[in-house]
């Protein structure tokens, strides 16, 4: 894109921003007829039930997986998202989680499935993590399209397989960066016990791509054209290559099942009679906030979820996924990770006011950091880094009802990694650079 | 049983049993059923009972649909080339409104490298029209990178008719009230040559220039010829042709040209205007730019200093048209006066702004610009300068600069400035 070009659309972008402002200025104003209608369709306790216990206590599988009629598909849009969370308030329950058993604990769902909390895992589970496969199939892969969503480079290809795979790109100046801060960060969110995609580093050669018939690309109007092989060269030319030539890459599988759009942190689907806890109230996802803490998964947000309606044994139901973990760890899925990122949201007002009122003397405690400066590594250390502080892009309802029992929950889990599990999770990072390997 | 969940079990016992149980208000609604499971199993039951569509609020329709739709590209980047464009205008010229078209010949890289192909030609063109009467229509073919090399060719045309351009009179002394308009139109057409090699930027052209002047049409001043005669602006009543030729280099060092923090971006242009009717209006033109951006430590802080001069010589019995002069004031130079509210032959003009970061969008500035104006070039002198200062908020995104909102105070009084460039 040409400067010039940049320059039209960041004015674009303004004009864009003033407008999300007064969007979200109304949000702010109107939360609470939304977050009451949402309630209505939760579970919502009787009042002056006495009974604590029951004999199957403690359950250990919350049957939130019984089969259900296909939904339509429902995507989220990130600028609502954005400004919602940002101006308003999304949160529509308070209150301690509710989905545990009675001894604090998660069951398996089809949110979570207890893994390295509960039982033990070989360091070659972890390390396998959500696998079913080395990654794509050798051999030719078909072009099949870019998605629109993100800002890292990428395209879909299938492999000779018939499996369908996101390739993600390295930026040139951040080899290995993103690619192995999400093959990373993968494997520990599904040792924990989330669903996320079946991540793994690739590299490939540009020889072995070759356009599907009707693959098609939207261009940055949103037009749709056929894609031509230039594209694909094009898309390539500033992605870093191995010393043979060959492109170094992530490849996600698509996860299975139908997508039906993205979770939120907040309410339920209504029309998902499995989903009856307000995700705010949901202990695996406000004791995240630890998980993601730790990984600086800053990106934590809705639209970066996946809800898929998937086949199990003969019933339908819908699995939650995490994925995009790009800009995770010292990443920022294009560059090195802001140094922002995890210190403070897009917008604060309070900050922004105290950044305009001291002509800059008042420096922000995190622009003191210093970090490595291997690029392999980027932004990401550790003497600074306190988790109680740390934040999102922008806030995150689930993570901010976080409380001590979810924190102590995520914790625990957390505390089952061992040295060696760790060294052999960054190990399939593939990062060239020992020392980078080390660092984390 | 591992120690992890022993410990949980512990806790559990000595006090946390009342909230852990109280976690199981979804199954507590009703007391008929026997087990856990069949609680929740109750309450899904009842919720299928219940379902309703997803639905999106007015707010998020309209957002999804925003997301969707690629509006802002489609409005500000164009289709099929065509796109908004806003002329170039003069401040003062009111709201524009503008189509411009942008077309490459052939494919526009190469896809193994992401580079302009070798011998690449581009097409543009504009049209542009303002509530003020200001118009403008160009266009221009751009050879790229001949040969493979970084060098650039470029023909260009245009007519342009700026309608009420502000003109004080001459020399640091003129007076607000002595405030006229007048019609400046030109038709040119030039050609040019630019060489990128590293940090440098050389170029050189040559143009023919066709300006007229006429009565400017701001009612609310006089048109200049009312306050004003040829022997006290040259080239009021007379306007020749001119042959222009332009040579210039720059060292540009500037760590990110759309929202420098550090380095430096150093220039200098020679102009040759070429009288080609009259033999009165001959002379020659250095313009000198000097930028140095100096971070302070973080670079979330940064002092940002410019200093430019432009010089004119006329030659003995040569004359230097007033609508060529030099002027400062406007949003780029010596804010807080008005857009050409000093004009002579010789200019020279010190900016120093201090930059901090508010946020991580949202930069603010304080600054301070001097200038002043001479007919002869010693005249240049800092003993004699103009001041304005202010204050300003920069939006910008992690990379580029988008937006600035500039407030500037003189001795002429205040100017809020909108404007999306950068004052450098």
């Amino acid at each position: 894109m040409s400067s010039k070009y940049s320059v039209r659309l960041l004015r674009a972008a303004l004009v864009g921003a003033g407008l999300l402002s007064v969007i979200g200025f109304g949000i702010a104003v109107t939360p609470r007829v939304a977050a009451q209608r949402l309630a209505a369709t939760t579970a919502a306790p009787a009042p002056g039930e006495d009974r604590r216990f029951y004999a199957d206590d403690p359950i250990w599988r919350d049957d939130d997986m019984r089969h259900i009629p296909a939904v339509p598909v429902f995507d989220l849009s990130k600028s609502y998202e954005f400004v919602r969370e940002t101006f308003g308030e999304s949160v529509q329950s308070w209150g301690t989680a509710l989905n545990v058993n009675t001894l604090g604990e998660v069951p398996d769902s089809s949110w979570f499935t207890n893994r390295l909390g509960l039982h033990d895992m070989s360091i070659e589970d972890v390390v396998r993590g959500p696998n079913q496969s080395e990654g794509p199939a050798p051999g030719l892969w078909r072009v099949t399209g870019r998605p629109d969503s993100g800002i890292t480079p990428k395209f879909t290809i299938k492999d000779s397989r018939g499996d369908t795979y996101l390739i993600k790109l390295d930026p040139a100046q951040f080899p290995e960066l993103p690619s192995s801060a999400e093959v990373i960060s993968t494997k520990v969110f599904h040792a924990i016990g989330y669903h996320v995609p079946e991540d793994s580093i690739v590299t490939f050669d540009a020889a072995q791509l070759e356009v599907a018939p009707g693959a098609k690309i939207r261009t940055t109007t949103g037009r749709k054209r056929p894609i031509q092989m230039a594209d694909v060269h094009s898309w390539l030319a500033n992605t870093p290559k191995t010393a043979d030539g060959r492109i170094r890459a992530l490849a996600s599988r698509y996860v299975p099942g139908q997508v039906v759009g993205q979770f939120r942190y907040t309410g339920t689907r209504p029309d998902d009679p499995n989903d009856i806890y307000p995700h705010e109230r949901r202990r695996e996802l406000r004791g995240m906030r630890v998980f993601a803490a730790w990984l600086n998964h800053d990106d934590a947000r809705s639209i970066n979820s996946i809800d898929t309606y998937v086949e199990d044994g003969g019933r339908h139901y819908i699995r939650h996924y995490m994925q995009d973990f790009g800009s995770n760890l010292g990443s920022g899925s294009t560059s090195s990770q802001q140094p922002r990122g995890g210190y403070e949201y897009l917008i604060e007002g309070d900050k922004m006011a105290r950044g305009l009122a001291t002509f800059g003397f008042w420096r922000r405690d995190w622009t003191k950091v210093q970090y490595p400066s291997d690029p392999s590594v980027g932004n990401i250390e550790a003497d600074f880094f306190q988790p109680s502080r740390w934040k999102t892009e922008y806030p995150q309802p689930a993570f901010d009802q976080m409380d001590e029992a979810d924190a102590f929950w995520a914790a625990s889990i957390a505390s089952r990694f061992t040295d060696p599990m760790i060294r052999a999770i960054v190990a399939t990072g593939q990062l060239s650079n020992p020392k980078a390997a080390r660092y984390h | 049983m591992r120690s992890t969940t022993l410990l949980r079990l512990c806790i559990a016992l000595l006090g946390l049993i009342p909230a852990a149980a109280l976690a199981q208000e979804p199954g507590t609604q009703s007391a008929e059923g026997a087990s856990r499971a069949a609680l929740l199993a109750a309450a899904r039951d009842q919720k299928a009972a219940e379902t309703a569509p997803l639905e999106r609020s007015t707010v998020e329709r309209a957002l999804y649909w925003y997301d969707n739709q690629y509006l802002l590209p489609k409005v500000f980047g164009g289709w099929k080339g065509i796109h908004l464009a806003g002329g170039d205008f003069p401040a003062g010229a009111g709201m524009k409104f503008g189509v411009g078209f942008d077309h490459a010949i052939g494919s526009t890289a190469n896809s193994a490298t992401n580079l302009v192909r070798p011998n690449r030609f581009d097409v543009d063109a504009v049209a542009a029209y303002s509530t003020r009467g200001y118009q403008r229509a160009g266009a221009g073919l751009t050879m790229r990178r001949i040969g493979g090399t970084a060098v650039d060719a470029r023909v260009w045309g245009q007519r342009f008719e700026f309608t009420q351009e502000d003109l004080f009179g001459l020399g640091q002394d003129s007076r607000t009230e002595d405030r006229t308009n007048y019609l400046h139109e030109s038709t040119e057409v030039g050609a040019e040559l630019t060489w990128k090699p590293g940090l440098f930027d050389v170029s050189g052209g040559l143009a023919y220039l066709d300006p007229r002047i006429g009565s400017g049409t701001d009612s609310r001043f006089p048109s200049t010829e009312e306050l004003f005669d040829a022997s006290t602006l040259p080239g009021l009543t007379a306007q020749p042709d001119f042959l222009r030729t332009d040579a210039g280099v720059a060292l540009d060092w500037r760590d990110n040209p759309l929202h420098p923090h550090a380095g430096g971006r150093y220039g200098v242009q020679l102009s040759n205007f070429d009288d080609r009717d009259l033999g009165q209006y001959g002379f020659r033109r250095v313009t000198l730019d000097v930028q140095q951006y100096v971070p302070l430590p973080n670079r979330y802080r940064v002092i940002a200093l410019r200093a430019a001069a432009v010089m004119t010589d006329a030659g003995a019995g040569q004359q230097v048209p007033f609508y060529y002069q030099p002027t400062l004031g406007g949003s780029q130079q010596l804010r807080g006066f008005r857009e050409f509210r000093f004009r002579d032959r010789n200019s020279l003009m010190m900016t120093a702004e201090y930059r901090w970061e508010a946020s991580w969008m949202l930069d603010a500035a304080v600054f301070v610009d001097a200038g002043t104006v001479a007919t002869e070039r010693s005249g240049l002198s800092l003993r004699n300068l103009d001041t304005s200062y202010g204050v300003g908020l920069r939006v910008h995104s992690n990379s580029a600069f988008v937006a600035r909102l500039d407030l500037a105070f003189s001795r002429d009084g205040f100017i809020p400035l909108l404007r999306f460039e950068h004052v450098f």
